[in-house]
């Protein structure tokens, strides 16, 4: 399915789409560190002025959450179109047509990691060291592979149907600013009034988002229900990879 | 029974499009009735290695979906196709470059489209752009290109890719004459060389010159397989009478 070559070309496309976005800018591969750290600073000085929700460290509560959602909510939206507006490429040639939203989900997962980096400094320069136990550092990588996984399944799912029904963009686009708001990222998961938090437990992204903010906030989902999120996310991967699978045979016919 | 020398077989093989008339939407799947459409019906062939096959037929005959059914890009809905090697096609060239960047950038990605490893790439790099003739320009974006240019290097790439099977679309009417001319001479080397070949044109006499065995298509069904002077005969004089 996945062979040597196919590892090749995914890797080339990937670095193709981080290096075809800064290509023409004057400063280049300085807007990778730019622009988290802008949006860092802005966002962080606006909300910790307006919102607080009377967390102590808000502004680092907000981006060991923001950063991770703005990788899934942007790998997910620009993947999912991709496969249509890159039906120059499935015109070419024969190769494993999942090779074209993965490049996008790893772009950006890049991009990410870029910035994840940077804030694990700032955390360093200001002597965070309740982050850097080794059971958080777990939780991290757990949760940000979890993340990676999540956001491959939903764009394979996503894109594919897009082929077939155009409608699906749209559909993801709104779907995932409601997500956004449905998942404790800008706010604690203690705000939610109590007999509401059932209903939340039904978003899988509790389970990671509540693993990465751990050292931040106290949320603890039951662990039997952060089981069920954790199948529900590799199940969905699973079945985003044979959907694909079992239908990009026909994407040409409809490019 | 297929012995082992077969590269190419195509097993009662169909094909049925569903046209749309407008780019389709959710709505229109669910509650428009579909109208269908059978580009191929039915069509077998086997190609032995080293065998060259030209394919004629009018347009609408459902050649260039052949082409693309031979070289995986699309799938038929009933039947089977085999193929053996590495298959590079010169269908659509300028297709596969990205416009921000380079040439160079361009070759590497598209040479992996075609199925070359890094190291292939890297020891026909060279002549891959002395072909092509765009050395000054190989470090400029794609967009500043002229479409010949791209042309060229998309030819230039798939002619180096060392492909098993090579299937030509009327590619030697593209560029200059002067790249015109250089392209037919790699493609006549193809020939040469021994590399299974399938080549589509409406230039009769180039088929004549270049094919053994021709296969004539209209309106998606085999209307001849054969030799090649007896099929084309038949078919010029045919093609006569529908213009009387």
């Amino acid at each position: 399915m996945f062979n040597n070559h196919s590892i090749n070309l995914l890797i080339a496309l990937t670095q193709k789409e981080i290096k075809a976005r800064y290509k023409h800018a004057v400063l280049g591969f300085l807007w990778i560190f730019i622009n988290p750290l802008v949006q860092m600073a802005v966002i962080g000085f606006v909300f910790s002025i307006i919102f607080r929700f009377g967390i102590k460290n808000y502004y680092l509560f907000l981006f060991t959450g923001l950063l991770p959602w703005n990788f899934f909510s942007l790998a997910i939206n620009k993947a999912t179109p991709r496969i249509v507006w890159d039906r120059n490429l499935i015109k070419k040639a024969k190769f494993p047509r999942s090779i074209i939203p993965l490049s996008m989900v790893f772009s950006h997962f890049f991009h990410f990691l870029v910035s994840y980096l940077m804030l694990i400094i700032f955390l360093l320069i200001t002597q965070q060291w309740y982050f850097f136990t080794l059971f958080n550092l777990g939780l991290q990588i757990l949760g940000i592979s979890l993340l990676l996984i999540f956001a491959s399944g939903i764009s394979l799912f996503a894109s594919a149907l897009t082929v077939f029904y155009r409608d699906i963009n749209f559909v993801i686009q709104m779907g995932i600013m409601l997500w956004f708001y449905a998942t404790p990222i800008i706010y604690p998961f203690s705000f939610i009034p109590e007999k509401y938090k059932g209903i939340f437990y039904l978003n899988p992204l509790i389970t990671i988002f509540s693993w990465l903010q751990k050292s931040m906030v106290n949320l603890s989902v039951p662990l039997w229900i952060s089981l069920i999120h954790i199948l529900f996310i590799l199940l969905i991967f699973f079945l985003g990879f044979k959907y694909f699978q079992k239908k990009e045979i026909y994407f040409s016919d409809w490019l | 029974m297929i012995n082992n020398k077969t590269v190419i077989s195509l097993n009662n093989i169909s094909k049925k499009y569903i046209l749309h008339h407008e780019k389709p939407t959710l709505v229109e799947s669910l509650f428009k009735k579909k109208e269908e459409f059978w580009a191929l019906k039915n069509i077998s062939l086997q190609l032995k290695k080293g065998e060259k096959l030209g394919i004629i037929g009018p347009n609408g005959a459902g050649k260039s979906t052949l082409l693309k059914l031979i070289s995986g890009i699309t799938y038929p809905t009933k039947g089977k196709v085999k193929t053996k090697g590495k298959i590079a096609s010169l269908i659509d060239l300028s297709a596969g470059f990205h416009p921000d960047l380079t040439g160079e950038e361009n070759i590497y990605i598209n040479g992996l489209l075609l199925g070359m490893n890094k190291k292939e790439i890297k020891n026909s790099f060279k002549k891959i752009i002395a072909f092509s003739g765009i050395k000054k320009f190989i470090d400029s974006p794609l967009n500043t290109y002229s479409s010949g240019m791209v042309l060229r290097l998309g030819f230039s790439i798939a002619v180096h890719s060392n492909p098993d099977i090579l299937i030509i679309d009327e590619v030697i009417s593209s560029g200059d004459e002067k790249f015109r001319i250089k392209s037919f001479n790699k493609i006549q080397d193809f020939f040469k060389a021994k590399k299974t070949i399938i080549f589509v044109s409406h230039n009769l006499e180039a088929i004549k010159k270049l094919c053994p065995q021709v296969l004539w298509l209209d309106k998606g069904k085999t209307r001849a397989l054969g030799k090649t002077n007896k099929i084309v005969k038949k078919y010029i004089k045919e093609s006569q009478k529908n213009n009387k």
